[in-house]
């Protein structure tokens, strides 16, 4: 078979074909290049043999050659990396006792703060945020004292509807125990399902449905204006009370650092301890000499 | 700690704080690469060892400070070239053959010394034979060429490492292998024994 350009490519791949450095791909083509191209089998087995007998012509190591390398080395005085150990131990174990010196403080200034500070409800001792705290609880009183007010009640209810279905029956609505009597805007809810349009029968006269409106009507607006009036004051109350700082989170947060700082000087202390009591060898030999 | 099945650069790692059984394995993975590269060079045997012990010292004395560019293995085997060269150059350049006598037919007498230190007892005569030629053969290459085919087909380094060690592009690299094995085969031939 006549020599290709592709051949010459071939000749140069035997070299990583016989030291394993070609792809799974790259010696599948080899392979089936040097079974078609006789001159480049032979090249190939040739390359082989060369290698193969270039390999065991490796000189062996001089007998005793390993041991003058490792004496020669025993002898070598090692300087900078004890000084570089000792200089990083102490280094550690005062990082270790500043540490430990600064989480001690913080906790024996935190710890009375906070146990101070939390009273029987765990709450900071702060005049100001127990008086914000009181004008807040003070204006919910007032909004469900309001709301009950303008909720119609549930004797109201059974008798607009025992009214009403005297005439014809209405549909059933829900019992007002099943109605919570919380805030403001459940309380406006509960308004607006008590609309005379759900509530009123179709067989009910103008004046009977005149009647019954009205006091809706004057029930929404009496809970509209209280409630703006108690939205706004809850409103003016609420920036208040969100702004009073969290002193027992930050507190606790304090605490917190304190002991990892512990922790971690412990463990910088443990690991500069490791290293003194575990020389090598090497240091071994050289104090003992 | 199983430091035999440890990376020479992990080896390392290790040696940097002083451990010595660390380094003692770093020395016993790459000595006869060091040991063959070195004799590749300089030819002499004693200059060989010279440079070898040499090459590990200088190891131990940088461990602690060294930072790897490159493999470590390529770093140790770079530091024994350049002793090797240094050590060339101080010494003479005469090359010394000492077991192949050449007559005037062009046949040739080979004495190998059945104690001396490097034989096995279990190889026969005319594998001994093979081996002293080959070996003599590569003595007999300009030293570029030597040296290549000592890295690639003896040491087993890619293209990629030895072109990294010695400064040269792949593809002169391995242009320069060809010819060298080319002329190492014609150097063999020549010799008629087979």
């Amino acid at each position: 078979m006549e020599k290709t350009p592709s051949c010459k490519k071939f000749r140069l791949m035997a070299d990583e074909y016989i030291e394993g450095e070609l792809t799974a791909a790259e010696m599948r083509e080899f392979e089936a290049h040097i079974a078609e191209c006789e001159d480049c089998r032979k090249e190939f087995e040739e390359l082989r043999a060369l290698k193969g007998a270039i390999r065991s012509a490796e000189e062996e190591m001089p007998k005793g050659l390993h041991s003058r390398i490792m004496a020669s080395i025993e002898a070598e005085p090692k300087k900078k990396p004890r000084r570089k150990a000792a200089f990083f131990r102490g280094a550690a174990i005062s990082v270790a006792c500043v540490m430990l010196c600064l989480s001690a403080t913080l906790a024996i200034a935190l710890i009375p703060m906070w146990r101070s500070g939390t009273g029987g409800e765990g709450l900071p001792n702060d005049p100001q945020y127990s008086l914000e705290n009181s004008v807040v609880e003070e204006c919910n009183t007032e909004m469900k004292s309001e709301s009950a007010l303008s909720q119609p009640t549930d004797e109201n209810i059974e008798a607009e509807q025992t009214s009403a279905s005297a005439q014809d029956p209405a549909p059933e609505v829900a019992p007002s125990d099943t109605i919570p009597e919380n805030t403001f805007e459940e309380s406006m809810s509960v308004a607006e399902t008590a609309q005379p349009e759900t509530m009123i029968p179709e067989t009910m006269t103008p004046e009977t449905e005149a009647e019954m409106q009205a006091p809706a009507e004057e029930a929404t607006e009496s809970a509209t204006k209280d409630g703006a009036e108690t939205q706004i004051t809850y409103q003016d109350a609420a920036p208040e009370a969100s702004s009073v700082p969290g002193g027992e989170e930050i507190t606790l947060a304090l605490l917190i650092v304190s002991g990892l700082l512990a922790v971690a000087s412990f463990v910088a202390f443990l690991i500069s301890l490791s290293s003194v009591r575990n020389p090598s060898p090497k240091k071994d030999k050289e104090e003992d000499q | 700690m199983k430091y035999e099945n440890m990376k020479l650069e992990d080896l390392l790692l290790l040696a940097k704080k002083g451990d010595g059984r660390a380094f003692e394995q770093i020395v016993l993975q790459t000595e006869r690469a060091v040991y063959n590269l070195a004799l590749s060079i300089v030819k002499k045997k004693e200059d060989a060892e010279d440079v070898t012990q040499e090459t590990y010292l200088r190891l131990w004395r940088a461990a602690s400070e060294l930072k790897l560019e490159s493999s470590l293995k390529l770093y140790i085997l770079r530091t024994a070239r350049n002793l090797a060269l240094d050590l060339i150059r101080k010494n003479s350049k005469r090359d010394e053959i000492d077991t192949v006598i050449l007559d005037a037919e062009g046949e040739f007498e080979i004495d190998i010394a059945d104690d001396s230190p490097d034989s096995r007892p279990d190889e026969s005569y005319l594998r001994k034979i093979e081996k002293e030629v080959v070996r003599q053969s590569i003595e007999e290459l300009p030293s570029a060429a030597r040296e290549i085919i000592v890295l690639r087909d003896i040491e087993g380094l890619s293209y990629t490492e030895i072109a990294e060690m010695l400064g040269l592009a792949e593809g002169t690299l391995k242009s320069k292998l060809f010819r060298a094995r080319e002329r190492l085969r014609k150097i063999i031939l020549s010799k008629n024994i087979f």
